[in-house]
């Protein structure tokens, strides 16, 4: 297993795509810097919104977590999955001995890798970005949190807030690579992953329009059945000062990663194996 | 001539996704009546609504559907057609035959264009329908900006709504087409082509439009934006003649 899991992980780097997905951090940083300096003129300093060097990592990764991270995944998964499995590739490793479930969970395992890698490089590049661009101030306000914070405090609330959207990043891994493992082109692929991402934006929105329906309770827990607005907004609630929500949120992560990894597994026993 | 056409429109419904994806739209349509019949209130934009009736029930319906045209159908189509074929090696069975690439282009990006446009024409004809059967009857009614229209102008609104929609679908095309026919595979190429919409965005706020489809088209019915149809016409042409011109230049041996 050790062999198969460094061998597609030899593999993935082999891409050239993997590689302009992790040398395009410092753009994307710089971009979101830009971004939120402009914001800086027009909101004020005492609101949570207002940008420093000590939640800059938080503040850069919210708007990137559901554009940007979201793409790099549907690219790789989509790359070393449906691009192998439906091109034939996939056949020299099934020559070996290893069943095809082996060479999936080793995929599987070696994406998630990738990904946490990425986050790793985007927390350290997105601190020292943060302290070129932004004022180094000794308080400032966090989301849901009545008192100041310190920059250490900060530091603290940046990995958990970063730890977080790791889970749910491997949640959203596992609903990619159960549709890349079903779909049998790689459009279509790409096509179904955007409409998931679409449509876990979309259907919050329109319950939004039944807020009084359901009332507040019922509301928050329907909205954040969505893992893109967990990602968008819920985040920031778990880590709040009240934390009520984080249970049912954290289930919800919970939830997504065993179903599709569940579905993933009966999907691809009930497929040809030669392919 | 004639035959370039048959032999592309086989292709396109050959793949099983042209059906599929259609399919889709269609119950999307459906969705989408049931929705707003459900509620009576269509939205201008964000903060603005008003209560749908015969007469102006069909614009409404493209909010929603218009994100799913531009971000998932067009491209889909687009990149297995401008890409998927070239990519694979099955077009070089076409470019053996004696005729001209140009021609072979031109025929390609009209056949999506046809099949978008068709859509868009069965939902027009669909949601007026719809809109006589279910919303109240009036005779006159106000759109966005713009009071009191009669019946026959009030129809003549939504068709040019739907035209509108129907060229910032084509730019679409035409932006995919020439994005799907300089990358190198299907993955990037789809991946670039929603790239390039979202990103246009942090270009110009001009660009909203690939997002709010239907909100920025009652803008510029209602004479609020003046930069949509230009941009739409200039985002065609230019890609249309990149697109030309590396097809035909390109080597297809590679």
């Amino acid at each position: 297993m050790k062999q198969l899991l460094l061998s597609e992980w030899i593999r993935l780097w082999k891409r050239k795509t993997t590689w302009i997905a992790f040398l395009s951090i410092p753009l994307i940083l710089i971009a979101a810097a830009k971004y939120l300096v402009s914001q800086n003129n027009v909101v004020s300093t005492k609101l949570p919104q207002y940008t420093v060097a000590w939640n800059f990592p938080v503040m850069g990764l919210a708007e990137m977590l559901i554009t940007v991270f979201q793409g790099i995944i549907i690219l790789i998964v989509v790359f070393s999955v449906t691009e192998e499995i439906r091109t034939g590739q996939i056949r020299m490793v099934l020559l070996r001995s290893y069943s095809y479930t082996e060479i999936l969970f080793a995929k599987y395992i070696v994406i998630i890798g990738v990904i946490l890698l990425f986050f790793t490089v985007y927390f350290i590049g997105s601190h020292i970005v943060g302290i070129i661009f932004f004022p180094m101030v000794d308080k400032f306000s966090l989301f849901y949190h009545q008192e100041l914070a310190t920059p250490i405090v900060g530091l603290m609330y940046n990995v958990r807030f970063y730890g977080i959207a790791c889970l749910t990043a491997i949640a959203i891994i596992s609903v990619m690579f159960f549709i890349a493992v079903v779909c049998r082109t790689t459009t279509a692929a790409i096509g179904v992953s955007i409409g998931f991402i679409i449509f876990t934006l979309g259907y919050p929105t329109m319950l939004s329009y039944f807020h009084e329906l359901f009332g507040n309770e019922l509301f928050v827990k329907l909205y954040f059945t969505s893992i893109t607005m967990i990602q968008f907004e819920g985040i920031t609630r778990i880590l709040g000062e009240s934390g009520n929500e984080a249970g049912w949120n954290y289930s919800v992560i919970a939830i997504y990663i065993s179903l599709f990894t569940v579905s993933t597994f009966i999907a691809m026993n009930k497929k040809d194996y030669f392919i | 001539m004639k035959n370039i056409w048959i032999s592309e429109l086989e292709r396109v419904f050959k793949r099983k996704k042209t059906i599929v994806g259609i399919i889709i739209y269609l119950l999307l349509v459906g969705f989408q009546c049931l929705f707003l019949w459900s509620f009576g209130v269509g939205f201008y934009n964000a903060e603005e609504a008003v209560y749908l009736n015969n007469l102006n029930a069909a614009p409404f319906f493209l909010r929603e559907l218009g994100i799913f045209l531009i971000f998932i159908l067009i491209p889909m189509f687009v990149v297995d057609s401008f890409n998927g074929e070239c990519s694979s090696g099955a077009y070089q069975l076409i470019l053996t035959r004696p005729q001209d690439r140009a021609k072979l282009f031109i025929v390609k990006w009209a056949v999506q264009a046809v099949i978008i446009l068709a859509l868009l024409a069965v939902t027009w004809v669909v949601t007026t329908l719809f809109g006589n059967l279910l919303f109240p009857t009036v005779t006159e009614t106000p759109f966005y900006q713009i009071e009191g229209l009669q019946v026959l102008q009030a129809y003549g609104y939504s068709l040019l709504f739907y035209v509108i929609a129907a060229l910032v679908l084509l730019s679409v095309i035409a932006l995919g087409g020439v994005i799907s026919t300089i990358m190198p595979n299907t993955i990037i190429s789809y991946l670039a082509i929603i790239g390039m919409l979202v990103g246009a965005i942090y270009l110009s706020d001009h660009f909203i439009f690939y997002f709010s489809l239907s909100d920025s088209i009652f803008d510029v019915l209602g004479g609020e934006n003046h930069s949509l149809l230009i941009l739409v016409f200039l985002i065609m042409v230019i890609s249309f003649i990149i697109n030309i011109t590396v097809w035909k230049k390109r080597d297809w041996m590679g």
